[in-house]
């Protein structure tokens, strides 16, 4: 029998993860504690049933310092009440919002649609770093879309980069067909502002001393 | 202390575990099944970290431990408490640490690699001064997780002996069934990581290595983060699995959770 704990009688001390600006916006699980004891904080992984918190990790205070300074949780400067049916998520500027979930989920569209929009017209103008910005907003704003895969996936057609654009391929794969993918990336590169390829800011896989390593597996 | 006594730690703790099974099963002690064989030979080992740790260890290309990395660790901390703060952890399992989002797994291979200066315990040791409740407790942790430090890769004997003795069938260890049998070692309390073996490394580990067996995280992180791109792509370059999943409504460790053990399943059942 799970433990239960009924979101209402709860606040918000933060979250369980920590992300740089370049993972923004962001949805993320918050970290409770009980209003008749602050002193008992609620760790994800849990899940919600009908308004109670089921299944959390119960830590104390230290313990939640301890895991703030690993890096591995945002503690916020202060707490506010927890609501059942909220959502939590951070906004590119690392401020905190806690909404019904429709309003979150279409406050986040909204910055998906704007964040492509606006990557479009970067790619159009040639801006490649400000569109590869953008695109980051906004797949982290709304993880189903397409078109931010494709917009990197013609950036790094621009700069030669061959294996990152077949691996943006292989992540929208699961739900378009690569040769869909593919004319989305063709349409993408040809109303780009760089007719000439041109060389990443910083490839990641340029210089590769351990080459081939990873296919000589050990005999053991 | 070194492979000497942990080899010694070793043979005891098998040795009270068939003594274990014996008295358990009305059967006795049962000869080793394909099933843990099997699993405990070639289970990887995981580690996992939240997205912007994650993203550092993609970039430094290490897997590092805290003091190394100058880490100033409260003085109450199990690390500093244990002295383990200079080593790199792994589970022996899935990803089991919560609040975690992205994760990698590295192969048994690892393990022969630091034979000389890797160690394993099958429990988490960070749990005896959290989660854990030692039924002896006028042993300190300190004694108890030394009795209880075994050689790697020869710990897996032990693995494979609990598989077969404590759990309903092996593949309950990994997908983090609670074991029929508590066991001989004299832990209650905690979650799956009481019985879960964790190996510890001294320092770092090399992330872009032949032992990688493959990275996971979720795919607006692959897309919006470089680092984490650039090492899907040596992973995409070099033949390593990369996994990339949706995490609906930020529940990250699930997701991650959910992939790692179908990736396990799929790889070793």
């Amino acid at each position: 029998m799970p433990t239960l704990w009924n979101v209402d009688e709860m606040e918000i001390v933060g979250y369980g993860n920590v992300l740089s600006d370049d993972m923004l916006p962001s949805v993320v699980p918050p970290v409770f504690r009980l209003r008749s004891d602050v002193k008992r904080a609620l760790l994800p992984p849990y899940f919600f049933n009908a308004g109670f918190l089921c299944n959390a990790t119960e830590v104390s205070q230290s313990e939640l310092q301890d895991l703030r300074d690993s890096n591995e949780i945002t503690l916020f400067d202060d707490a506010f009440p927890a609501s059942a049916g909220f959502e939590l998520w951070i906004d590119q500027a690392f401020q905190r919002h806690y909404q019904p979930r429709d309003e979150a989920n279409l406050a986040l569209r909204r910055i998906a649609a704007e964040g492509i929009k606006n990557a479009e017209e970067a790619l159009r103008l040639g801006n490649l770093a400000e569109a590869e910005r953008l695109s980051g907003v906004a797949i982290s704003a709304d993880d189903t879309k397409l078109e931010p895969l494709a917009i990197r996936a013609a950036i790094r057609r621009i700069q030669g980069n061959a294996v990152g654009e077949s691996l943006m391929a292989e992540l929208a794969a699961p739900v378009l067909e690569e040769r869909l993918f593919k004319l989305l990336v063709d349409d993408y590169r040809r109303t780009s502002g760089c007719k000439e390829p041109v060389e990443a800011v910083s490839s990641k896989v340029a210089h590769r001393p351990m080459h081939g390593v990873a296919r000589l597996r050990s005999a053991a | 202390m070194g492979r000497h006594r942990w080899k010694a730690n070793l043979d005891q703790l098998c040795r009270n575990l068939e003594e274990y099974g014996t008295t358990t099963s009305p059967a006795g002690p049962r000869p080793s099944t394909a099933g843990a064989v099997r699993l405990s030979d070639s289970l990887y080992l995981a580690n996992s970290a939240s997205d912007k740790n994650f993203s550092a260890i993609c970039a430094s290309g290490y897997l590092t431990s805290a003091a190394l990395l100058g880490k100033s660790l409260s003085p109450d901390c199990p690390e500093v408490i244990l002295e383990t703060a200079g080593s790199v952890f792994f589970y022996v399992s899935p990803f089991r640490y919560p609040s975690t989002g992205c994760g990698l797994l590295f192969a048994h291979s690892l393990e022969l690699h630091h034979d000389d200066d890797g160690v394993a315990t099958p429990f988490d040791s960070g749990g005896l001064l959290k989660k854990l409740i030692r039924r002896n407790p006028a042993e300190s942790p300190q004694e108890f997780l030394s009795r209880h430090e075994l050689p790697i890769p020869e710990h897996r004997r032990y693995l494979r002996q609990s598989m077969d003795t404590l759990f309903h069938r092996p593949e309950d260890y990994v997908e983090g069934s609670h074991p029929r049998w508590p066991g001989p070692i004299g832990l209650d309390g905690g979650d799956q990581r009481r019985w879960t073996h964790e190996v510890r490394i001294p320092d770092r580990v090399l992330v872009r290595s032949s032992h990688l067996q493959a990275a996971f995280a979720p795919r607006a992180r692959v897309v919006a983060n470089p680092a984490v791109e650039g090492l899907f792509q040596w992973c995409a370059t070099e033949g390593v699995d990369h996994i990339s999943f949706d995490t609906p409504r930020g529940d990250d460790f699930e997701a991650l959770r959910r992939e790692c053990l179908a990736y396990i399943r799929r790889k070793l059942y």
